[in-house]
């Protein structure tokens, strides 16, 4: 049996993986933008680049003065998170500006026609 | 130019509108009327057809500030001078409203109906009034003029203000960041004594549960318009 070391580090790249893979499938049946693709595939690479090279977090950790390694790679995901979903926020709040805009202009527009309708006469006369 | 519209925005209020919009045709005369239909469940639409005035429907209950914007929209578009604005639930009362529109035509660009300058009418609860008193304070301080009745939508607005709302207008409960939304680029607003009823019908959006959570978001809310930049 392979050492703790290699057992984690195969659960973890085989995790980012998983959730790269996930990602792709939704890109590949349009449930999902190429844009917003690319965040998550960025943070899936981030995991692996960790699990992969094992040593950067030890080097990181020590060069930023944190005592316990691994802190350092759920610390940089858990900001990364904070920084995306406050990204989608950003991106919901001008959506919900365009949806209640456009609900406006809908609104209006249905009056004009109807008006214009009345005052048409029928067709065929 | 077109002279008045009169802009009733209306969430479910098919009890209180028949009221309140034969009160408008006779008391105000003259006025253009529009029930802006904020994807009301009841028959509060055809209830405004069947009264003759103008009405437009959102596709969904997009909330009070899009429903009056809605009407600001019109009121730009089809070049009316002025525009007021009632509530539908029948509180406001279309003579005082007609009171509002003499300030406007003295010169100010926005009046807005107090029920607190002269104690008349239908008094709120002591809990909202003092959250009213609160709002009240803040909205002053921060405008930089005398506000007494922050939350009232009893309102008539010239067409210059119209403009800088149609541009910009806050979200759900939109009265008091309006005002100093206004006040910082300097329009002249003035209040005016008026008396209020009780709804007529209806329930208030606004319940005690909910009153709290306002108070909160209108206060942050405040604090963040007083420093934004004025010129976006």
């Amino acid at each position: 049996m392979p050492s703790p070391e290699v057992r984690i580090q195969a659960v973890a790249i085989a995790a980012a993986l998983g959730f790269a893979a996930l990602t792709i499938v939704l890109v590949r049946r349009r449930k999902l933008s190429e844009w917003y693709s690319l965040i998550w595939l960025a943070a899936g690479g981030l995991v692996s680049a960790f699990a992969i090279f094992r040593n950067v977090q030890f080097v990181l950790a020590e060069a930023i003065g944190i005592y316990y390694p691994p802190v350092l790679i759920l610390g940089s995901l858990l900001f990364m998170l904070l920084g995306i979903t406050l990204y989608l926020s950003v991106v919901l709040t001008r959506l919900e500006a365009w949806n209640r805009r456009l609900a406006q202009r809908l609104a209006l527009l249905e009056y004009r026609q109807q008006r214009v309708e009345n005052s048409a006469p029928p067709p065929g006369q | 130019m077109r002279d008045v519209l009169a802009i009733v925005p209306a969430y479910n209020e098919a009890a209180s509108l028949p009221l309140l919009l034969q009160e408008l045709a006779q008391e105000c005369s003259g006025w253009e009327v529009l029930v802006v239909n904020d994807g009301s469940t009841d028959r509060t639409g055809e209830v405004a057809r069947a009264a003759g005035v103008r009405v437009i429907d959102l596709p969904f209950n997009a909330g009070i500030a899009a429903a009056e914007q809605a009407g600001f929209f019109m009121a730009r578009e089809e070049g009316f001078r002025f525009a007021v604005r009632l509530d539908g639930d029948g509180q406001h009362r279309p003579a005082e409203a007609a009171r509002l529109l003499e300030a406007l035509r003295g010169g100010a660009q926005v009046a807005i109906g107090s029920r607190f300058l002269a104690a008349r009418g239908f008094r709120s609860p002591l809990i909202r009034r003092l959250g009213i008193a609160w709002l009240s304070w803040l909205v002053s301080r921060l405008a930089g003029l005398r506000i007494t009745d922050p939350t009232s939508g009893l309102r008539a607005f010239s067409s210059e203000a119209l403009d800088l709302l149609t541009r910009f207008y806050p979200e759900g409960y939109p009265e008091p960041e309006s005002i100093l939304l206004l006040a910082r680029r300097r329009f002249r607003i003035v209040e005016v004594p008026v008396a209020m009823r009780e709804r007529s019908g209806g329930r208030s959006s606004i319940r005690n549960s909910t009153a709290l959570r306002y108070i909160l978001k209108v206060t942050f809310a405040l604090v963040i318009e007083s420093i934004r930049a004025v010129d976006t």
